[in-house]
């Protein structure tokens, strides 16, 4: 991980599989509300059909609470319950924020 | 562009001494920038927290929730209802960009204080805005599928203890550090060898 310099940004793009229809969506830098936009579009302009959607944190530094929020908002958009969403890489200091919030039992992070 | 700091340093040994600062950002600062970044940063750097440390990640994420929270319910007073609407979260965030731009007074004040003998980190944090339903959203309501209301849940959480004041203007977190104390440790280990 690298360290969080004092102006660092959020970087946001993702990579489509055709074989599972899965949309993988990577977060570098800060996940925070400066990710919004770019974030929303990732999965709204992706301009597949998509079955599962990876959220891949390997070079998250930080996740917040908006962050989380947009994570919701994705699950709805992906039906709610019935979404696929898995969320991997996850460095273990997000992953206890998620587990804080037991938004573990939400999605599937690995 | 007015942002006022304060600090006060006992010794120069870090963390084995009591310190204590301020600062204090204008509604300029506040629009023009996302200053609370450079605080974190100051604050850790003063820590000597490095980022494979617990209470790194933790106290990021204290000091990030509560500036959001002062400003959005404090000086902006935003409603995190909004969350709740289809796609709300990106309708709080425009919303907090026009109102944001549109704002013209108001300050963030946050006072840290250290206490090296507990390790014990007091969070300060008062804004100018008329408070917020902090009952509501202090995290003793915490629903699972919410989108409202995580932020405070988070600090709760991390803290030892949280206490409002002046109707949620402002809040008082009590955090302990869980590094160790390396220079004090040190210290100790020479004297012990002296004796």
């Amino acid at each position: 991980m690298s360290k969080l310099s004092k102006h660092s940004e959020v970087k946001v793009s993702t990579d489509y599989s055709n074989s599972d229809h899965a949309l993988t969506i990577h977060i570098d830098g800060r996940f925070d509300f400066r990710a919004l936009h770019d974030f929303r579009d990732s999965y709204e302009k992706a301009g597949h059909e998509v079955a599962k959607y990876v959220i891949d944190l390997k070079s998250s530094e930080y996740l917040d609470s908006s962050a989380l929020g947009m994570l919701l908002t994705l699950r709805d958009y992906a039906g709610g319950d019935n979404s696929d969403i898995q969320i991997i890489n996850t460095p273990s200091d997000i992953k206890r924020i998620l587990y804080i919030t037991k938004l573990d039992s939400l999605f599937n992070i690995e | 562009m007015s942002q006022k700091f304060n600090f006060s340093f006992n010794k120069d040994v870090v963390n084995t001494s009591d310190w204590n600062m301020q600062f204090e950002y204008d509604a300029n600062v506040i629009k023009a920038h996302h200053p609370v970044t450079d605080l974190i940063n100051t604050i850790q750097t003063r820590l000597s927290l490095t980022q494979d440390q617990t209470s790194y990640i933790e106290l990021t994420t204290i000091i990030n929730e509560l500036y959001n929270n002062a400003v959005d319910h404090g000086l902006v007073a935003l409603s995190s209802d909004i969350k709740h609407e289809p796609n709300g979260v990106y309708k709080y965030y425009q919303l907090r960009k026009e109102r944001l731009d549109a704002l013209t007074s108001g300050s963030v004040k946050f006072d840290f204080d250290y206490n090296a003998e507990q390790n014990l980190l007091t969070i300060e944090i008062e804004d100018t805005g008329a408070g917020f339903d902090f009952e509501k959203y202090s995290g003793k309501l915490f629903v699972l599928h919410s989108f409202a209301g995580r932020g405070l849940y988070i600090v709760n959480a991390l803290a030892d203890q949280v206490e409002y004041f002046a109707n949620g203007s402002k809040i008082r977190v009590y955090y302990t550090l869980k590094n160790k104390i390396a220079n004090k440790s040190i210290c100790c280990d020479i004297l012990k060898n002296r004796r």
